[in-house]
């Protein structure tokens, strides 16, 4: 990819719409796009200022195209840091594509994927992990994915890297002083506090670790299956969830014979409900089959709700439902039918059920907290944390854990060791930011890009 | 006009190395120096080696230089610095009589073949359609080469301080280098502006040595260099002693009349080496610094107070030295003072040392922005090397970062320049774990001897000594420690941990408590001398530091090494800034790796630059 040359590339979804925008942006942004602009009581070539709203005539070689806004973005206070201008016509395909057309005609090349933010990072405006933010926020599906990857693209993780980077060149500098002065008499910090720090710094890295499974599932979704014997209330609970009659419930027990499979949103996290079979003792043939592939999906999925009548007293197909539950990672039980006297008796101490009626809507907020809390810690809830949403990330972090681990254990060893690791570690967080990058690297997360950001 | 192929000006450190390396290549050298008595003279402190600098001289005793061998022959204290820390920090560090110092280095370049030494002060450097051809001495005479090495040190514009008075000088009771400086302008180098200092020198009999804490040298003395099989003859002890309160109450009455807080001084001064007034001034906490009376020679009665560099007034100098225990009485041989040199910034030469603007002219040691005798020599070795190898027409030698210290030191002067003395440390070096001086042998002896600078003789010591490492290494990594009985009374005999099942020699000899040691259960280590079997445990000990380090090199090398054209025009590049353009047209490095160093280089610029070599390439340059 070459920086010198300039840019164009249709900003907003195709399709009809009130207004799309074309971006331009490089060393003949301002060029082009003056050529091509005849403000209200102008002509065209005439410059514009910066950061001015100008209306006009956008016209290609064959006449008019379309009444425009137009901005021009001054280098450096643009989104890429070059020159940049916006073009906002009418957001029709055809108007649209001939807009583009008359840029592309006056000098300008069509954007890849993505290079608009690649030029914002190589120019040094965000670093590489913001523009992994401005990707995830371009595609966040929720409330929650949308929040998480704002943190990342405003830098909030980068700064909580920037706080432990500071840590570790402050530990380095102890070290290397004493070994590069061991005549001097400066004192440099004792074994104890450096290995203090490091193994601080390693658990600073550990809670973004951790937070990676919750941010795994904010930014792409939680599968939820949810188990139970026939008329536990699950495809009632399916429904009541997705708020819509998305599943046939009835009074008939092995009324669900597949899986049904519905996306929705759970307090602001992007949840895939997986409703199932019942768990029938005896079942038909078509029964078995629908168990088989409830099991499966109780297998699969990150997350299990185990749903229980509380109107019945256990029963051998409930032991079979607790035992598949625990299985999971992530999983829930649930007792309906609160409205209903309760004949249920809990066999197991270890798990509290929730308790919920779908009848009458009742302990379905409790619920859905519960469920939301295992996209975050749940104590992280709502907080301020910044959460992990990508593997790259969490990869590199291991790595700097690992690193800061064997380094605090190499103080009292050798700290020409421990500054070794400590190197490493330095060097792991530059990966992070891209300050050192491969082009495999950038091409993989660039490419993730749509045309026009 | 006398015919020489290089000609080195000046006998310091770098220049002995210099000229040495030259003529040793086979070139007619001519090593001019102002005056001979003063050729490998130590301006400063009487000691080589510490850490960073050991690891430099060890690299010139491998490629066939003369540091380590002299330092040797002259040494009156040898020791190892960092010992409790691990092999690849530890530094040998050497008193040296400054005296036999001189005469042994005398006598190594007397013997050494197509080497003169002609007295006489270079004026001009002459030169002829864009290369060198020779100098202009003071007295008119003119020598011709085709290649030629400065190495005059702090002499170029030498300005003398103490107190408020000054004197032109290059080095106390030595006249300064003007005229070159402007030969140097008018060929269109750039210079700057540096400054250091030196001590007083005290009178032996004058100290009372019952006060002073005395620092004896190790026994039995590390030699310094690969091919020094024992140190002979008896050390002679350092002593410690400190300033005082009353010290820094005196230095501080002398500031109104200090050249360097009067703004007298305006070259830039080694922030890693400050005179005691700056020490005062920096940290004022601090109510006492140590002093190290260092020996200067078995023949003279001069004592080195190694730790207050000064240029006050003598007045000053005599009331502070006398506020320090033990000196009470101590009478001063020389004041301390400090010195302010014209150098050439460094950027304005090539990794090779060789200077862009003038084709042939190289310049090694002070001139360049360095600070010490190891650094000086460490580049003088190198430019004698390059100058002689263009002469004969032959490739140029680049030294890799991760080869060497003096690469680290080459690379860093050449493409970040310096806006102070530069100074080695350890820490300059990304890849110190494998860069250690214990193994600067394995590191260059191949190259010295395909160069041919390094004798065959110390070839075969040297490959012979790796052969015994590996047998050693390859036997111990094949045997096993079994918690047998005798196996365990032996370990316990031998101050070793226990085992408690069976297990490799090379895991056990990883642990932190294990030293490599004769007499136990590591076979019979006769055949092996002391350095070999430290060697093999720092081998064995570091192993997966190593592969680690080496993965490392291996991942930077491929965009390290991609090779920039010299001539490239960086100011045709649009999407560069003017500023990195000029930075780039300036340094001109012949790497990616060089120019990824470049201060301000971000990684969009490398990319524009990586493009641009791609489209280049595309569209045949
Ligand atoms: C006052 C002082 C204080 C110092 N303090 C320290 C310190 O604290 N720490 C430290 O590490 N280092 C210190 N040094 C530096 C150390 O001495 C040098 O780094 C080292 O000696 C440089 O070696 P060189 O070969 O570059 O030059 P030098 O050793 O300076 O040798 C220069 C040589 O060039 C000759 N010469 C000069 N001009 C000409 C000419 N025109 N023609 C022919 N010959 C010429 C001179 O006679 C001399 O032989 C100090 C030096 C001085 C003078
Ligand atoms: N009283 C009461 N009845 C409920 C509640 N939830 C569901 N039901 C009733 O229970 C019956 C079974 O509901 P479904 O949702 O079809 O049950 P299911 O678990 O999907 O059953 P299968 O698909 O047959 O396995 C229906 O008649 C629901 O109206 C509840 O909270 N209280
Ligand atoms: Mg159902």
């Amino acid at each position: 990819m070459i920086l010198d040359d300039t840019i164009a590339a249709i900003a907003t979804p195709v399709g009809e719409g009130g207004l799309g925008v074309i971006r331009v942006s490089g060393f003949d942004a301002h060029r082009i796009a003056a050529q091509l602009f005849c403000r209200k009581g102008g002509k065209p070539g005439d410059p514009l200022e910066s950061h001015r709203l100008y209306f006009g005539t956008l016209c290609g070689s064959a006449g008019p195209v379309d009444e425009v806004c137009v901005v021009y973005m001054q280098s450096p206070r643009s989104y890429t840091r070059q020159d940049m201008v916006e073009i906002s016509c009418h957001g029709s395909p055809a108007v649209l594509r001939r807009a583009v057309n008359a840029l592309l005609n006056a000098g300008a090349r069509m954007a890849e994927p993505g290079e608009f933010t690649k030029r914002a990072f190589l120019s040094g405006r965000i670093d590489l992990s913001q523009a992994e933010g401005v990707i995830d926020l371009i595609k966040a599906r929720s409330e929650g994915a949308a929040r998480a990857a704002f943190g990342l693209m405003e830098g909030g993780l980068s700064r909580r890297i920037e706080a432990v980077r500071q840590k570790l060149v402050w530990t380095l500098s102890h070290l290397e002083a004493s070994i590069d002065f061991p005549d001097e008499e400066f004192v440099t910090a004792a074994d104890g506090e450096l290995r203090r720090t490091l193994t601080e710094a390693a658990r600073r890295l550990d809670v973004l670790i951790k937070s990676y499974d919750g941010g795994k599932f904010l930014k792409h979704g939680l599968s939820l299956a949810i188990i139970g014997k026939p008329n536990a209330g699950k495809s009632s609970l399916l429904n009541a969830l997705l708020e819509e009659e998305r599943a046939i419930v009835s009074g008939i027990p092995g009324t669900t014979r597949d899986l049904i499979r519905a996306e929705g949103e759970l307090s602001g996290l992007k949840v895939e409900l997986i409703d199932t079979a019942g768990l029938n003792p005896s079942p038909d043939e078509v029964e078995a089959e629908g168990i088989r592939r409830a099991l499966k999906a109780a297998e699969t999925a990150d997350a299990v709700i185990g749903l229980f009548d509380g109107s019945r007293p256990w029963e051998k197909s409930d032991t079979t439902v607790l035992e598949t539950l625990k299985k999971a990672r992530l999983h829930l039980a649930v007792i309906n039918k609160a409205d209903m006297p309760q004949r249920i008796a809990w066999p197991d101490a270890a798990i509290s059920p929730v308790h919920i009626s779908v009848k009458e809507m009742r302990g379905l907020d409790p619920l859905l907290k519960k469920i939301a809390a295992f996209a975050h810690d749940a104590e992280n809830l709502n907080s301020e944390e910044p959460v992990v949403t990508r593997l790259r990330h969490r990869e590199i972090f291991c790595r700097i854990a690992e690193d800061l681990r064997r380094a605090a254990a190499e103080v009292e060893l050798g700290r020409e060791l421990a500054a070794a690791s400590v190197w490493d570690a330095l060097e792991e967080i530059k990966r992070f930011t891209g300050e050192s990058y491969t082009e495999e690297v950038l091409s993989a997360i660039f490419d993730e890009f749509c045309v026009g950001k | 006009m006398k015919r020489f192929d290089v000609i080195v000006a000046g006998g310091g450190h770098a220049g002995c190395e210099a000229a040495h390396a030259a003529a040793r290549l086979g070139c007619a050298t001519a090593l001019v120096v102002t005056d001979k008595s003063s050729i490998a003279r130590m301006s400063c402190n009487p000691a080589i080696g510490g850490p960073g600098k050991s690891q430099i001289v060890r690299e010139i005793d491998a490629l066939g230089g003369l540091m380590a061998r002299v330092t040797d022959r002259a040494g009156l204290q040898f020791r190892t610095l960092n010992s409790a820390k691990g092999a690849a920090v530890r530094a040998c560090r050497a008193q040296a009589d400054t005296i036999e110092y001189e005469e042994a280095m005398r006598e190594e370049l007397a013997a050494t073949p197509n080497l003169s030494i002609i007295e006489g002060s270079v004026r001009n450097i002459l030169a002829e359609n864009g290369a060198v051809r020779g100098v202009a001495l003071i007295t008119g005479e003119e020598l011709s080469a085709k290649a030629v090495i400065l190495c005059t040190g702090t002499f170029l514009n030498g300005l003398l301080h103490t107190g408020l008075s000054q004197t032109p000088g290059g080095r106390i009771g030595e006249g300064p280098s003007a005229h070159l400086s402007d030969s140097l302008k008018n060929l269109g180098l750039h210079l700057g502006r540096l400054k250091t200092g030196t001590p007083a020198r005290l009178h032996k009999d004058s100290i009372n040595w019952d006060v002073p804490q005395p620092q004896p040298g190790d026994i039995p003395p590390p030699p310094m260099s690969f091919f020094t099989k024992k140190i002979e003859r008896e050390q002679l002890p350092c002593h410690l002693t400190r300033t005082t309160a009353r010290t820094h109450e005196i230095i501080r009455t002398g500031f109104d009349r200090s050249p360097l807080f009067t703004g007298v001084i305006q070259g830039v001064g080694p922030r890693y080496c400050p005179s005691i007034e700056d020490k005062v001034v920096r940290f004022p906490e601090r109510l006492s610094h140590h002093i190290f009376l260092e020996p200067v020679s078995r023949h003279n009665s001069e004592i080195y107070p190694n730790g207050i560099s000064t240029s006050l007034p003598e007045d000053i100098q005599d009331a502070f030295l006398r506020s320090i225990p033990g000196l009470e009485e101590v009478k001063v041989i020389r004041y301390g003072y400090a010195v302010e040199y014209d150098f050439v910034p460094p950027t304005q030469m090539y990794p090779t040392l060789e200077s862009k603007m003038l084709g042939g002219l190289y310049c090694a040691g002070q001139i360049n922005g360095t600070s010490g005798y190891e650094e000086a020599a460490g580049q003088g070795i190198l430019a004698g090397i390059n100058a002689a190898r263009k002469v004969r027409g032959e490739e140029p030698v680049i030294l890799p970062r991760a080869q060497s210290y003096i690469g680290v030191m080459v690379d860093d002067l050449t493409t970040l320049g310096t806006e102070e003395p530069y100074r080695m440390f350890t820490s300059r070096a990304e890849h110190r774990l494998v860069m250690r001086q214990d193994n600067a042998d394995q590191r260059l002896c191949d190259l010295g001897r395909r160069i041919g600078l390094l004798g065959e003789e110390h070839y075969q010591e040297y490959l012979e000594r790796q052969g015994r490492i590996q047998s050693l290494v390859k036997r111990l990594k094949g045997a096993f420690l079994n918690p047998t009985p005798e196996t365990l009374t032996l370990l316990q005999i031998s101050g070793l941990p226990p085992v408690d099942m069976s297990i490799g020699i090379a895991q056990y000899m990883k642990r932190p408590d294990v030293a490599l040691k004769r007499d136990s259960v590591f076979g019979d280590l006769a055949a092996f001398d002391d350095t070999d079997i430290e060697r093999a445990e720092t081998e064995i000990k570091y192993e997966g530091y190593i592969a680690r380090q080496n993965r490392w090199i291996e991942q930077l090398g491929k965009i390290e090494n991609i090779p920039l054209e010299e001539k490239m025009d960086y100011g045709g590049i649009s999407g560069l800034s003017v500023e990195l353009q000029q930075k780039l047209n300036k340094v001109r490095p012949l790497t990616f790796g060089q120019a990824s160093r470049i201060a301000g280089m971000t990684p969009a610029a490398l990319s524009i630059l990586m493009i641009h070599l791609k489209t280049r390439g595309r569209n045949g340059g």
